[in-house]
C-alpha cells in the first residue's frame, strides 16, 4: 500500500516536469484513439501498437452469428475460450489459456465496460455489445488484480459519438429449437427393465419393505408380481399385464405430450447520434422465449446512454440500464430416475396414469377416502406447482472527466448496480407436493371420521427474495503524452467497491388466492405422520442472512513508447478485502507485470510493402493468491433456525489453517502479431508458459481431527504449463467471390510438477478429471483409472493388485490399490482445440460455417452401474452386452449381474480403465447464410440497409475418435437443433 | 496546477487512511469470531451435531438383541451395514459422514469451547452460565469418548488397559498433531476425569433434555464404572443420579398399541439423543431375538409397547424413547435404577437391589399383575437383574458395552450366534472381533495400527 502511493506520487511530481517540456509533438487526439484500432481492458483504451499483453478481441459480427439469448456462449468456437461441457463440479466451465488457480473460484473475471459484473450475466442483450476483449496473460489482466488469475473477459458496450447524424436499428431473430431426442439416451428398453425386475422379485429384493412403516413405493412390475404371488391375479394375467408394460415406451408419451418445438424470439431496437457537444444513444430490447417443456422467459432490457462535452475540458457521460427478467416454469421433462420407462403417461383411453409415491395398496385404501388424493399425475401436475422467477437489474454509471493539462486526465467513475428478484413456488392444492403434505400431517378421528388438517388445506407458497447491492468508485489519473520521440501512457488510481447481498425466504400454508387469505400453523409441537405415526414438525422454511463484501485497490498500469518502434508496459496493482479473519497485512495481495513490444514493420531496414504489420511482443507477470481459510482464528456461523430445544445453535465454519502458504502464479507470453499484403493474412501467434506454486487443492485428512470433512484446503501441487495460440485470418479469394478463413488454434498443455501426497490410496484419486491429478509429470487433469484385466471366466470384473490379477475389491477400491497403480489415459481437457471459420461471400450474400475440434483428451464413458439399477433405476443400455455365460468373457467387458451386488466390484468397474474413451472430435458448430439488401440498389426499400440471416447451430459432429457413438461433450442426451432467422435493418 | 494535484495527493491518503475502517465491515452477521459464553453455549446447543445422530449404532448393530433373515441381509444396498452385522473386517468403506468422523466431530467443537472458555473470566455474574457451558462441553467430550472405547477399545480389564489399545483422545481443536491410538487405561482416566468434574460444575436440571445436567453426569459416571465393573462406584455414582432425578415413566399410561408409543422427550428421560438409523436396525428388518422376545410376560405391558408384530410370528421393536423409528440412545433413569440395583446385589445389599428393581419393574407391568421379584441368592438376583437390564435396554445401544463387560466374568459370558447363507457364525467371549475395525481411510493417513480381526 504505501509503496504504491511513494508511486503515485512520484507520477504525480514527474508528470509536470514532463509535461512543462513542451507540447509541439502531440498527435492530434483522433489519431490517438478514434482512427487506429484501441483495445479496452476496463481501465483504458490502449492502442494496438501499444500492447505488449495478450489481448483477443471478438467483434459484433462474430457474436451475431450465432441468436443465443445469453452472451457467453456466443463465445464458443470464435475464441480461444475452452468450453467445458463435462459438468463436473470443481473444473471450471470455462477457461482462459488452462486453469490457473485450482482454488474456489475457477473462472474467469467479467467486466462490463468499466467494473466486475456482478448481476446475473443474463440481463445483459447481446445486441448492445460492441466487442469481447479477452486478457489472456499477465501484461493484459493483472490490472484486475487476484480475480485475474484465471483470465478477464472485457465486455465492452456500444457507446454513442459526436458528431453523428441520427441512425438507428432495427433487429429481430426468431430461433427454433427441436424437440430433444430422447430416443438416443443410453438406457435399457422396457422389457430389459421387467426381465430384470422379475429377476430381482424372484431374489426376494427389499420384500422387506413390504412391512415398513413409511410405505415406500415399489414399481408397477413389482405390484404386478405381488399380486400374482399373493393369488389376486392369476399368472397368466400377470403375464399379460407385464407384456404390456413391455411393450410400453413413455419417451413416446413425453414426445408427444410433453415436449415441443422451442421458439425463442428477440427484439432489438437503438438509435444513436450526436452533435458536437452532446451524444446519445437509446437501445430497447424485448426476449420472449417458450422453451422445450413450455417454460417461458421474458426480458425486456432498456438502455440510455449520453455523453456531454461540457467545456472543453470537462466532459461527462451517464448510463443507465434496466432489465426486466421473468420467469415461469413450464412441464417437467422425462428424467430416467423419476420415471419408469414402461410406464405410459396416458392409458388408451386418454386419461392419466397415476403414479404412486408409496406402497399402492396402501394408498388405495388410506383414510377411507377422506384424505386428499394422494396419487401423483405426471402430466397435470405442473398446472398446480408453478415456479416464477422476476428480477430487475438496474446499472447506473456515471463518469466524469477532466482534462488537468494537456495529456493529463483526471476521471472519476462510479457505478451503481442493484438486483431485486423475487422466486416464488406456488404448490396449488391441488399440486402432489401439497396434498401428500397436507395427508401426512392429517388426523382421522377413529370414531366421527371427522379429518382434522394439521396443515390447513390450502396452497403452500415458498417465496425467496434477494436483493444485490453493489458499488463502485474509481478515481484515476490517465496519462496520454509524446514528448519528442517518447509517447507516454499511463493510469493509475485507486478504487473501492462495495458489494452486499440481502436474502430472505419464507413459507406460507394454507393460502388462498380468491382471497388472499392464509392461515397460521404451528411449527413447534411434533405431529404424528399419517403414515408412520412418528412425531413430525411443521417445516417453516424461514431464512434471513445478508452479505457484505468490500474491496480497496490501488493500480498503476504505463507504456512508453519510444519512436513508435519500441514500447515497454509494467502495471501493478494491490488489493484488500474484508474477508473474515485474515490479518490486516494480509490481506493486500501483491500483483504486476513488465512487458515489452517492437514493431519491427516500423524500423527502417525493414520497409516491405507486402508486411504492413510486424510485431513482436513478450510480457512476464505474477499474481498471488491467499486462501479465505488462511484465518488466523477459528470463526462460528449462527444457524438461522433454533434448535427443537428453543435455544440458538451455531455451527463452526472456518478453522485456522495457518501452515497454507500464498498461491503463486507466472506466466510469460512471447507473441508476433503480423498483417501481410494489406489484411490478406494477418493475425498472431503466441507462446505462453506459466508456472503455479503452492497452489491450493484439497487433499485428504484425518477425520479423527473432528473437522467433519473428509479433505481439506491445503498446499497440495506445483505445475507448470505451456501452449500457443494461433489466430489466422486469411483471405484466399477476393474477387466478386470472397473467401475469407479465419483459423483458431489452441495448444495448451499442463503438468503437475510437485504433489504433497497425504495418502497414497488409489480410490482417492481415480476420478472424470474432476480434481487435480497427483501423479507428477502428468496434466493437471487427468483421466487415471483401476486398471483393467478383463473379466475372469465368472464374468466378474479384475484389476491387477500388486502385480496379480485381482478380484479382491475391498483392497482394490480401498487403500491397497497405491496411487502409483492407477492406469493413466491421458489429460481429461483438450490439449489441442480450435476453430475453422469459413466465410464465403458473393456480391450480397454470404455463407459462414464453422467447424469446432478437439484433439488429444479421454473422457469416461458411462457403462451399466448394478449398484445404481438395483438402488434407483438408472439403467444403461450395455446391460444387453453383460457377460452371461462363460466365454462371454471373450467378447465383451460388461461384468455379469449378481445377487447379492458387490458394491465394490460396482465400483472398480465404473473407474476402470477399460471405461477411459478418447474424446477426440470434430464438430460443426453452425452454418449461417445472410442476404444485404440496399437502399441503393432497391430505391423502393424504407431502410437504408436490410440483412437477413439464417442460421442452424448444434448440428452435430463430423467426426470422433471414440467407437461406441457417444458425443464425448453430451454423452447422455444429444442437444437440441436450434434453427433461427434473424432480420437487422438500418434507418 | 500543481495545486490540484497536491490536493489529489492529500485525499488520496485520506482514502487510505479510511480504507481500513472500510475494511472492518464484518462480511456476515451470522459468522462470529467465537468469544462470548453464549457463542459457546450456541455451539454446545447445536443438538445435530452434539446430540443426535452422532452414532450409527454399531455397538447395538454388532450385538445379540436382533436378527436378519438371509434375504433381507442379502438385499441390504449398504455393504457397511452388512458388514457390521457379520462382524467383517471393514465396515466403514467409503461412506461420510461416519460415526467415527461425527463422534470426533463432538471432540472437536467440545475443545473449542473448552479452549475459548479460558479466555473468559469467570465471575460473579456469569458463574452460572460459565460452569454450565464448561460441564457441558466435558460431559458431551466424555460421553464420545466412552462409546468410541467401547467400540474399538478393549473391553477394560484391571490387569491389562495399561497396554490394551484403546482411542485417540485428542484434547486440542488444533487438526495439525497427528491421532494416536492412547491405551484403554488412559482413555478410561480421560473419561472418568472429565466427568467428575462436568458433575460438579453442571446445574440439576439443564432447562431441556437436550442440554446435560449433574445428574446425567452422574449416570454418565455409573455407566462409565459399569463397563469397568467397578461396582462400587458405579453403584455410589448411580445413587447419586438418582438422588437428583428420579422419575419413571408409568408404562399403563402410554397407549402401547401405538405405532411408536413414547413419546420424544418423556419424563424418565435425562438427556436425550438418538442415533442415525443403519439399514440392519430398521425395526422392519432387524427380528428381535425369539428368546428375548418370549422372556417378556403377557402382563408385561412392553411386550406390546415395545414391539410389533412382522406378520409371521416374529417381532420388530417399536419402543424408542424417540417416538419414532429413530433409535433413541440417551440416557433415562431406567437404566440408572438397573445399575444402581446390579451394583447393590454384587456388593452384596440384596434388599436395596429388590427394591430397585422391583420399582422399576412395577412401572412396566399392566396394573395389579406384577408381583415382586423375592430371592435370597445373589446369584439369581444378579441374573434376573442382567435380565430385567437387557429387557428394557434393548436398542439403546448399551448391549454392546454391556456384552464385553460380562464376557469377562465367566458367570455371565455369552456366546453369539449368527446364521446368514447357510453359514454360522460365532462371536466367542472375549474375541478380537469384539474391538471394531478403525476406518481404512484414516489408517492409510495416519499409520495407526488397527484392530486385529
Amino acid at each position: 500500500m504505501k509503496s504504491f502511493l511513494i508511486l503515485l506520487s512520484l507520477l504525480t511530481i514527474l508528470v509536470p516536469d514532463i509535461l512543462s517540456q513542451q507540447k509541439t509533438d502531440t498527435i492530434p487526439k483522433s489519431q490517438m484513439l478514434d482512427t487506429v484500432s484501441v483495445i479496452s481492458n476496463g481501465y483504458q483504451t490502449i492502442a494496438r501498437e501499444r500492447i505488449t499483453g495478450s489481448f483477443e478481441v471478438i467483434k459484433e459480427k462474430q457474436l451475431n452469428q450465432r441468436f443465443t439469448p445469453d452472451l457467453l456462449s456466443r463465445l464458443e468456437s470464435v475464441s480461444t475460450i475452452l468450453f467445458d461441457k463435462s459438468n463436473l463440479p470443481l473444473r471450471p466451465k470455462i477457461t482462459i489459456r488452462g486453469i490457473s488457480s485450482i482454488n474456489a473460484s475457477k473462472e474467469p473475471l467479467i467486466i462490463l465496460d468499466n467494473f466486475p459484473f456482478e448481476g446475473d450475466l443474463s440481463t445483459i442483450n447481446p445486441n448492445t455489445i460492441e466487442s469481447i476483449t479477452i486478457l489472456r496473460d499477465a501484461a493484459a489482466a493483472s490490472i484486475w488484480g487476484t480475480r485475474a488469475g484465471n483470465g478477464v473477459i472485457v465486455i465492452t458496450t456500444k457507446k454513442s459519438k459526436y458528431g453523428q447524424p441520427l441512425q438507428m436499428d432495427l433487429t429481430i431473430n426468431t430461433s427454433v429449437i427441436t424437440k430433444p431426442d430422447l430416443f438416443s439416451m443410453p438406457i435399457m428398453s422396457s422389457e430389459e427393465v421387467i426381465e430384470f425386475e422379475k429377476w430381482l422379485f424372484a431374489k426376494g429384493y427389499r420384500f422387506s419393505d413390504t412391512s415398513s412403516a413409511s410405505r415406500p413405493a415399489f414399481s408397477p412390475a413389482y405390484e404386478i408380481l405381488f399380486k400374482q404371488r399373493s393369488g389376486l391375479i392369476s399368472q397368466q394375467d400377470a403375464q399379460l399385464q407385464l407384456d404390456n408394460l413391455k411393450a410400453a415406451d413413455i419417451r413416446n408419451d413425453y414426445k408427444n405430450h410433453v415436449y415441443r418445438t422451442a421458439i425463442n424470439k428477440q427484439y432489438a431496437i437503438s438509435a444513436s447520434g450526436g452533435s458536437q457537444r452532446i451524444a446519445y444513444r437509446f437501445t430497447g430490447g424485448f426476449d420472449h422465449n417458450i422453451d422445450q417443456l413450455g417454460a417461458k422467459y421474458q426480458r425486456i432490457t432498456l438502455r440510455a446512454e449520453n455523453k456531454f462535452s461540457i467545456t472543453n475540458k470537462l466532459s461527462a457521460s451517464v448510463a443507465i440500464a434496466y432489465t426486466n427478467n421473468i420467469t415461469k416454469s413450464g412441464q417437467t421433462g422425462y428424467s430416467p430416475t423419476r420415471e419408469y420407462l414402461y410406464l405410459n403417461l396416458l392409458d388408451d383411453n386418454g386419461n392419466e396414469i397415476p403414479r404412486y409415491r408409496y406402497r399402492q395398496p396402501y394408498i388405495d385404501t388410506a383414510g377411507q377416502g377422506k384424505l386428499l388424493d394422494w396419487k401423483y399425475y405426471p402430466l397435470s401436475d405442473y398446472k398446480f406447482n408453478v415456479r416464477e422467477n422476476k428480477s430487475d437489474h438496474l446499472l447506473t454509471n456515471f463518469i466524469l472527466q477532466y482534462q488537468l493539462l494537456d495529456g493529463l486526465q483526471v476521471s472519476a467513475n462510479y457505478q451503481l448496480e442493484t438486483e431485486k428478484s423475487t422466486i416464488t413456488d406456488r404448490q396449488g392444492l391441488s399440486s402432489y407436493y401439497a396434498r401428500d403434505l397436507i395427508n401426512r400431517f392429517s388426523q382421522i378421528n377413529p370414531t366421527t371420521k371427522a379429518v382434522t388438517y394439521i396443515i390447513p388445506k390450502g396452497d403452500i407458497v415458498d417465496r425467496s427474495m434477494s436483493n444485490l447491492n453493489s458499488r463502485n468508485l474509481r478515481t484515476q489519473l490517465n496519462l496520454n503524452k509524446v514528448v519528442s520521440s517518447f509517447s507516454f501512457n499511463a493510469v493509475a488510481g485507486a478504487e473501492i467497491r462495495e458489494r452486499k447481498d440481502v436474502g430472505n425466504n419464507y413459507r406460507i400454508y394454507g393460502y388462498d388466492p380468491s382471497s388472499s387469505s392464509l392461515s397460521n400453523v404451528d411449527y413447534v409441537n411434533p405431529y404424528p405422520n399419517y403414515i408412520t405415526k412418528a412425531g413430525e414438525r411443521i417445516l417453516s422454511n424461514l431464512f434471513e442472512g445478508s452479505e457484505n463484501i468490500r474491496y480497496v485497490s490501488v493500480f498503476a498500469n504505463s507504456a512508453i513508447t519510444f519512436l513508435q518502434k519500441y514500447t515497454l508496459t509494467m502495471s501493478g496493482r494491490r488489493d484488500a478485502s474484508n474477508l473474515f479473519g485474515v490479518s490486516t497485512n494480509e490481506k493486500w495481495t501483491p500483483q504486476w507485470s513488465i512487458g515489452g513490444g517492437w514493431t519491427i514493420s516500423n524500423e527502417k531496414f525493414f520497409s516491405s510493402e507486402a508486411i504492413r504489420l510486424l510485431k513482436l511482443r513478450f510480457s512476464y507477470g505474477t499474481s498471488g493468491n491467499v486462501d479465505q481459510s488462511r484465518a488466523a482464528v477459528t470463526t462460528i456461523r449462527y444457524l438461522s433456525s433454533t434448535s427443537l430445544a428453543g435455544y440458538s445453535q451455531a455451527l463452526i465454519s472456518q478453522f485456522p489453517n495457518p501452515s497454507l502458504k500464498w498461491e503463486r502464479m507466472s506466466m510469460a507470453n512471447v507473441a508476433l502479431d503480423f498483417n501481410f499484403y494489406n489484411d490478406r493474412l494477418n493475425g498472431s501467434i503466441e507462446y505462453y508458459s506459466k508456472k503455479g506454486t503452492d497452489l491450493f487443492g484439497t487433499a485428504p485428512i484425518d477425520y479423527t481431527t473432528g473437522l467433519g470433512v473428509l479433505n481439506l484446503t491445503r498446499n497440495i501441487a506445483n505445475t507448470k504449463g505451456n501452449g500457443v495460440d494461433i489466430i489466422l485470418n486469411g483471405c484466399p479469394v477476393d474477387r466478386s467471390l470472397k473467401w475469407d478463413i479465419s483459423l483458431l488454434f489452441s495448444l495448451s498443455k499442463s503438468e503437475v510438477t510437485k504433489y504433497n501426497l497425504t495418502s497414497d490410496a488409489g480410490f482417492n484419486y481415480v476420478s472424470n478429471g474432476n480434481s487435480i491429478n497427483p501423479i507428477e509429470g502428468k496434466p493437471v487433469y487427468s483421466i487415471l483409472s483401476y486398471p483393467w484385466a478383463g473379466l475372469n471366466s465368472q464374468g466378474n470384473p479384475q484389476s491387477i493388485l500388486n502385480g496379480q490379477v485381482s478380484t479382491d475389491y475391498a483392497a482394490i477400491t480401498g487403500s491397497q490399490l497405491k496411487v502409483t497403480d492407477l492406469f493413466y489415459s491421458g489429460p481429461a481437457i483438450a490439449p489441442v482445440y480450435g476453430s475453422i471459420a469459413n466465410n464465403l461471400s458473393y456480391k450480397n450474400l454470404e455463407l459462414t460455417f464453422n467447424i469446432g475440434y478437439k484433439f488429444g483428451y479421454y473422457f469416461r464413458r458411462s457403462s451399466v452401474s448394478y449398484s445404481q439399477l438395483f438402488q434407483s433405476s438408472i439403467t444403461h443400455f450395455d446391460y444387453s452386452l453383460r457377460w452371461q455365460k462363460p466365454g462371454d468373457e471373450a467378447f465383451t467387458y460388461v461384468p455379469s449381474l449378481q445377487y447379492p451386488n458387490d458394491i465394490r466390484s460396482n465400483a472398480f468397474f465404473s473407474n476402470s480403465a477399460i471405461l477411459a474413451t478418447k474424446a477426440d472430435h470434430i464438430r460443426l458448430s453452425f452454418v449461417n447464410l445472410s442476404y444485404i439488401i440496399t437502399k441503393r440498389e432497391v430505391r423502393k426499400l424504407p431502410f437504408q440497409q436490410i440483412q437477413i440471416t439464417l442460421n442452424a447451430t448444434n448440428l452435430g459432429l463430423l467426426w470422433r475418435a471414440n467407437k461406441f457413438n457417444i458425443d464425448p461433450e453430451y454423452p447422455d442426451l444429444l442437444p437440441a437443433k436450434q434453427y433461427s432467422i434473424g432480420i437487422k435493418a438500418s434507418l | 496546477m500543481r495545486n490540484i494535484i497536491i490536493l489529489g495527493l492529500i485525499s488520496t491518503s485520506l482514502f487510505a487512511i479510511s480504507c481500513r475502517k472500510f475494511l472492518d465491515q464484518k462480511p456476515n452477521d451470522a459468522l462470529t469470531i467465537p468469544q462470548s459464553l453464549k457463542d459457546l453455549q450456541a455451539l454446545l446447543d447445536n443438538a445435530a451435531v452434539m446430540n443426535n445422530a452422532v452414532f450409527d449404532g454399531l455397538g447395538e448393530g454388532s450385538a445379540d438383541n436382533y436378527y436378519i433373515t438371509d434375504a433381507n441381509w442379502t438385499s441390504l444396498s449398504s455393504e457397511a451395514d452388512k458388514a457390521v452385522y457379520a462382524w467383517g473386517d471393514e465396515i466403514f468403506f467409503d461412506y461420510f459422514p461416519n460415526e467415527w468422523s461425527k463422534a470426533y466431530r463432538v471432540v472437536n467443537f467440545s475443545n473449542l469451547v473448552l479452549e475459548t472458555l479460558n479466555k473468559i473470566e469467570k465471575s460473579t455474574v456469569n458463574e452460572f452460565d460459565w460452569q454450565n457451558v464448561k460441564g457441558a462441553a466435558l460431559f458431551y467430550r466424555a460421553r464420545v469418548f466412552l462409546n468410541l472405547v467401547a467400540n474399538w477399545g478393549k473391553a477394560y480389564d484391571p490387569t491389562t488397559s495399561s497396554v490394551d489399545l484403546g482411542i485417540p483422545l485428542r484434547l486440542s481443536s488444533d487438526f495439525n498433531p497427528p491421532s494416536v491410538r492412547l491405551m484403554v487405561a488412559q482413555c478410561y482416566d480421560q473419561i472418568l476425569r472429565d466427568l467428575s468434574e462436568a458433575s460438579g460444575l453442571l446445574p440439576v436440571n439443564g432447562g431441556h433434555v437436550f442440554r446435560p445436567c449433574k445428574p446425567a453426569a452422574f449416570a454418565l459416571l455409573a455407566r462409565t464404572y459399569l463397563s469397568m465393573r467397578n461396582y462400587v462406584a458405579a453403584g455410589d455414582y448411580a445413587d447419586s443420579s438418582l438422588k437428583y432425578f428420579n422419575v419413571l415413566l408409568n408404562y399403563k399410561d402410554v397407549n402401547k398399541t401405538a405405532n411408536f408409543p413414547f413419546p420424544q422427550f418423556n419424563k424418565e428421560v435425562i438427556f436425550h439423543s438418538v442415533i442415525t438409523l443403519p439399514q440392519n436396525l430398521t425395526n422392519t428388518r432387524a427380528v428381535i431375538d425369539s428368546n428375548l422376545y418370549s422372556s417378556y410376560e403377557t402382563t408385561d405391558i412392553r411386550k406390546i409397547a415395545f414391539f410389533r408384530s412382522n406378520g409371521n410370528g416374529t417381532f420388530g421393536f417399536k419402543g424408542s424413547y424417540n417416538g419414532s423409528i429413530i433409535l433413541f440412545d440417551g440416557i433415562a433413569c431406567d437404566e440408572v435404577y438397573l445399575t444402581r440395583a446390579e451394583c447393590f446385589a454384587r456388593n452384596g445389599n440384596l434388599t436395596k437391589a429388590l427394591n430397585d428393581l422391583n420399582a422399576l419393574l412395577v412401572t412396566r407391568y399392566e396394573p395389579n399383575t406384577f408381583i415382586n421379584f423375592t430371592s435370597n441368592n445373589q446369584g439369581d438376583i444378579i441374573r434376573k437383574i442382567l435380565l430385567e437390564r437387557r429387557k428394557q435396554l434393548l436398542m439403546r445401544n448399551i448391549r454392546w458395552q454391556d456384552l464385553k463387560r460380562l464376557n469377562m466374568e465367566a458367570e455371565h459370558k455369552i456366546s453369539i450366534k449368527r446364521k446368514l447363507n447357510g453359514t454360522e457364525y460365532i462371536l466367542l467371549p472375549n474375541d478380537n472381533k469384539y474391538s471394531l475395525p478403525l476406518p481404512g481411510y484414516i489408517l492409510n493417513l495416519t499409520g495407526m495400527p488397527q484392530n486385529p480381526r
